[in-house]
């Protein structure tokens, strides 16, 4: 195909009639390196293109992928021993009756390496964000100072942005891996905050592309001050947003296939922030019946 | 849904007929592409984003089943000049039929959409994707069960009977085990289409009427998790108690209709001379009825140590449909009328003495 492609672009008559530039513009992601993907990807403006082909990128290393393929088929024998004796990781008696279980907790730097932070830096913005172990070990400390100022590139109009999420689980073969939450209607959560309005983020890794950015948000409003508060919100209360805009029609969190949580901050409020973390657990509320708090009406009508 | 429910369920009765009715592969194959089409808006009816992921999956692998009906047709046409479906001679055609059914039907190893699927749509729109919905392939699998390896059908039912029961251990969700067990389901219905169709057929009106027992009473539940079936006793002793009764037939216990089947295949494949087979079929089959009998702890055997704060009061019973309470009858019962039934296979089987 790049023969043909450099003997049609030398042929003399192509040249002169410019043809050639149309052919590499229809030829063009066959003929070269450039790996055109199919969705949308943020790039920081001013930044060049990343045209490194694929192949420069991977580390081929021997001793590596043996490591990996006795680490992965390990992971397969305990996946296999895990799904046959018990119900996502509990025995039988506990999945019946537990009504709630400790999702994450941050004992150790072992826990707070499952959470990943970021903020707007990643668009130039000059928000600082950091994450770690409280007093003695026994929380996260989520800290930083949210900064406003919208950066300078002709491109981004808003700015100020801080957050952490919980890094996606792998399975065997580093295959997604989901958490179950059915047993549960609610998200129980003990932190210490800063008076913020903060946002809690559901995201349900979604099958097709277009739905990538789908999530569910809730608000978290906590108090400043020393004195620690448990929160709980029923998931029937989280709406769903796609790039933070509400959608029209609302559906349900379904607790089936959850890929990651999150935590944001966003209040377009200029100065530092903390939120410290007890726990994170899930809680079975008999007492809320709410399967869903948006949109329950009718919306056709019916002939 | 309005009028376009009764359009819907006329469209998919009508072409499943149309289907059943003609030999021609075209037209065959016309038929089940409206009948996949007819379904999706069941599948898709509460407009969820999992149900529309559910009858994308489903018409993606339906579509690209239906191509390889199609393509198998014309590739027999090439060779032999006809589309009819009893002038199937071409070995490549035929190869390429038998895969594409069993992509339809739900086999090992073309099972993997099938809980995906059950898992997005609702519980009753179901019934008709596990029952309905294969019986034009089954059919189809059964009108060319003569050309078909013995040793591919051996290996699918075998594989497809393990690896359903081994998925199915320790689902939260009722829906995927439903699916898992139908692909269990499937194993033996094509286990012995070689031998004794009309064993197959048995086989399929039972699980379909089993099945479509289990489903509705679920539906009337409104249970999704296995741990919500947990105060179904509570809630409804009836309903549990006619639950368990399907799944014990499911699960191929006698003196409930499910054993018949289960007992008429082992029988045939015995005197086939396949012991191994039926040996190997039993055996995981035993898969499936840990997690029958899982969902019967949870539902009937267990009560909660919580009350349960609904407005249901205790001891009320559920009004049922007839629908379901007929269905259930059938799936209990029909092991009564064995006798019967064995008498007219084994009169259509065994050839006349002369």
């Amino acid at each position: 195909m790049a023969v043909a492609f450099k003997l049609l672009a030398s042929a003399r008559p192509l040249r002169e009639c410019q043809r050639h530039k149309v052919l590499h513009s229809l030829l063009g992601p066959l003929v070269t390196n450039h790996i055109s993907k199919m969705y949308s990807s943020y790039r920081r403006p001013g930044i060049s293109p990343d045209d490194t082909p694929v192949w420069k990128k991977i580390d081929f290393s021997t001793e590596k992928a043996v490591n990996g393929v006795k680490k992965h088929f390990k992971l397969l024998k305990s996946e296999i021993a895990e799904h046959v004796t018990s119900y996502d990781g509990q025995p039988l008696h506990v999945h019946l009756w537990e009504e709630t279980r400790v999702v994450w907790k941050f004992h150790s730097q072992k826990d707070l390496d499952k959470w990943i932070a970021s903020s707007d830096i990643e668009i130039g913005g000059k928000s600082e964000a950091y994450l770690k172990l409280g007093k003695n070990n026994q929380s996260a400390l989520f800290y930083g100072t949210l900064n406003t100022e919208v950066p300078r590139d002709g491109e981004t109009k808003y700015s100020g942005y801080c957050g952490f999420k919980a890094k996606p689980r792998l399975g065997v073969f580093n295959r997604k891996k989901y958490y179950d939450w059915t047993n549960f209607n609610s998200l129980h959560l003990r932190v210490r905050g800063d008076g913020r309005p903060w946002m809690i983020n559901i995201f349900t890794d979604p099958y097709f592309s277009h739905q990538k950015d789908d999530m569910y948000h809730y608000f978290m409003f906590t108090r400043g001050g020393p004195y620690w508060e448990e929160i709980t919100i029923p998931f029937s209360k989280f709406f769903l947003c796609s790039q933070g805009r509400v959608q029209d029609r609302q559906f349900p969190l379904w607790l089936d296939k959850i890929h990651t949580i999150g935590f944001t901050l966003g209040d377009q409020a200029h100065g530092p922030f903390q939120l410290e973390i007890d726990f994170i657990g899930l809680l079975m509320d008999s007492a809320h019946t709410e399967e869903f708090a948006y949109e329950q009406y009718e919306r056709n009508t019916k002939f | 849904m309005p009028l376009s429910q009764p359009i819907i369920l006329t469209t998919l009765t009508a072409t499943t007929l149309v289907f059943l009715l003609s030999t021609h592969l075209v037209l065959m194959w016309a038929a089940l592409e409206l009948s996949t089409l007819a379904i999706l808006p069941l599948i898709a009816n509460k407009s969820h984003p999992r149900a529309i992921e559910a009858s994308t999956k489903y018409f993606l692998m339906q579509a690209m089943a239906s191509t390889l009906i199609i393509f198998s047709g014309a590739l027999n046409y090439e060779m032999t000049g006809s589309y009819q479906i009893a002038e199937l001679t071409d070995l490549t055609s035929m190869i390429v039929l038998t895969l594409a059914l069993f992509i339809k039907v739900g086999l090992v190893p073309f099972h993997f959409w099938v809980p995906e699927v059950l898992q997005g749509m609702p519980t009753a729109p179901a019934i008709f994707l596990l029952t309905w919905q294969k019986l034009g392939p089954l059919v189809m699998l059964f009108l060319i069960s003569h050309l078909i390896s013995l040793k591919l059908i051996f290996m699918v039912a075998v594989l497809s009977s393990l690896i359903a029961g081994w998925m199915g251990l320790n689902q939260t969700q009722v829906r995927k085990l439903m699916a898992f067990s139908s692909i269990a389901q499937m194993a033996w219905i094509i286990v012995i289409i070689k031998y004794a169709p009309s064993l197959t057929i048995l086989t399929f009106y039972i699980y379909s009427t089993t099945v479509s027992a289990t489903l509705l009473t679920l539906d009337k539940m409104s249970t999704t998790s296995t741990k919500h079936l947990i105060t179904s006793f509570s809630k409804s002793p009836t309903a549990a108690t006619l639950l368990t009764l399907s799944l014990l037939s499911l699960s191929g216990l006698p003196p409930l209709a499910g054993f018949l089947p289960k007992w008429l295949t082992v029988n045939q494949l015995v005197s086939e001379k396949a012991t191994w087979i039926a040996l190997l079929m039993l055996m995981a089959s035993l898969l499936s009825l840990f997690f029958y009998l899982r969902l019967w702890y949870n539902s009937s055997s267990t009560l909660p140590p919580n009350t349960t704060n609904t407005t249901r009061l205790w001891r009320k019973l559920t009004p049922q449909s007839n629908l379901t309470i007929n269905l259930l009858v059938l799936a209990a019962t029909t092991l009564l009328l064995s006798a019967t039934l064995m008498k007219a296979i084994t009169k259509q089987e065994t050839p006349k003495a002369k």
